[in-house]
């Protein structure tokens, strides 16, 4: 018997495990939705890096912990889709319940963390923003209105809240807008990911939009909330919140955004400029974001 | 930024919104956006969620109307402290 096969093949197994726990939090989407709770924390005031700190990981353990449960509750229809079908629970390498209990266990100690360490409002929104992603999106709407997406947006939009809630501990008119402008820009955004997978969805029976009212309809929905976004995106600076650097950015930014729906509405092979705005909307706002940071840290 | 310009840019931006959120809403009366289920209760349901971010967007305008610098300081002698504030206290720690 080779002495390093026996040593090694444990190894392997448990980087896999590692790598199954790490893949539920759905890393990748958590590092926008860290951007838009850590940067209102800047906007708000001048937090220490141990706010930061305990946020980021109160915030990945909440949103990691919200992944993991939803992969659970869709456990069912994950197998039909290509872009779910490698996931720990449909491929088989990790059992319901395990990633159940994972995902309850780090939401509970995110709210710990939040609550014991930054404050109880940070850690209510925080866990509201749990609640809202699993039993109103997904439980609920996902598969029953192709409206699933406008109001399960607010799942998404809990995170400035939180970010802002740990610097101040209260809310205001700015965190609404900041709140907004992520519900608002959840449509355009995952729509055009729903046109380009609207195949998939359909196997799963989750009722998206281009499924129930058709690709043409999709697009001009798509186009009206990028108007409601635009100007969303411009109010704050009426008031005072943020600056001429901000206003600026957010004009331009937008403005790109909405020329690529325009783009996807126009052109008759549409793949191509509906992955660009899918990709484009993600660097859309975590520029807007950082736009909001510098405008703040020059006046 | 100046009052004037303020004013400008709410009247302009608001104004993109809610011609926006209108099409949303006339999409959805029409009929455009149907539920995905049959019944008078799936369209009630329908209704009800493109009405909810109408509403959300009205009350954002109305607090940033109230809110804007040129408004306010020009009823100062009106309003007695802050206007158009939204305030949930958690305590900070």
């Amino acid at each position: 018997m080779n002495p390093s096969s026996l040593s090694t093949a444990p190894t392997g197994e448990a980087r896999t495990a590692l790598q199954d726990f790490i893949s539920l939090t759905k890393p990748r989407i958590i590092s926008l939705l860290l951007v838009t709770t850590v940067a209102p924390m800047f906007v708000a005031g001048d937090p220490t890096w141990q706010q930061v700190l305990l946020v980021t990981l109160g915030g990945y353990l909440m949103a990691g912990g919200a992944n993991a449960v939803n992969m659970y509750v869709d456990r069912d229809i994950d197998d039909s889709m290509a872009r779910t079908r490698t996931r720990p629970i449909p491929s088989g390498r990790m059992g319901a319940r395990a990633v159940l209990a994972f995902g309850v266990a780090i939401a509970t100690a995110a709210t710990f963390l939040l609550g014991r360490f930054v404050n109880p409002l940070t850690a209510a929104l925080a866990l509201g923003g749990f609640y809202f992603y699993i039993l109103v999106y997904t439980r609920w709407l996902k598969r029953t209105t192709p409206q699933n997406i406008v109001i399960g947006g607010a799942a998404g939009a809990f995170p400035p809240l939180v970010g802002w809630a740990a610097v101040t501990g209260r809310l205001d008119l700015t965190a609404v807008y900041l709140f907004l402008i992520i519900f608002f820009w959840t449509p355009p955004h995952f729509w055009a990911l729903a046109l380009l997978k609207q195949v998939d969805y359909g196997r799963a029976g989750v009722p998206m939009a281009p499924l129930v009212w058709g690709e043409r309809e999709t697009m001009d929905q798509m186009l009206w909330y990028t108007f409601i976004l635009l100007g969303l995106t411009l109010l704050p600076a009426t008031f005072g919140a943020f600056g001429v650097v901000y206003l600026a950015s957010a004009l331009v930014l937008g403005l790109i955004l909405l020329y690529g729906v325009i783009r996807i509405r126009r052109e008759t092979v549409w793949a191509k400029p509906a992955w660009w705005v899918y990709k484009y909307s993600l660097l859309y706002l975590a520029l807007l974001f950082a736009a909001m940071v510098v405008d703040r840290s020059l006046t | 930024m100046s009052p004037t310009l303020s004013f400008v840019v709410f009247f302009l931006a608001a104004a993109l919104a809610v011609v926006g959120q209108l099409l949303v809403l006339r999409d959805g009366l029409a009929g455009r956006t149907p539920a995905a289920g049959a019944g008078t209760a799936a369209r009630l349901r329908e209704a009800l969620w493109i009405t909810i971010p109408a509403i959300a967007l009205a009350l954002t305008l109305w607090a940033t109307w109230r809110a804007l610098p040129a408004r306010t300081a020009g009823s100062t002698a009106a309003t007695t402290g802050p206007v158009a504030t939204l305030e949930i206290s958690g305590g900070p720690r």
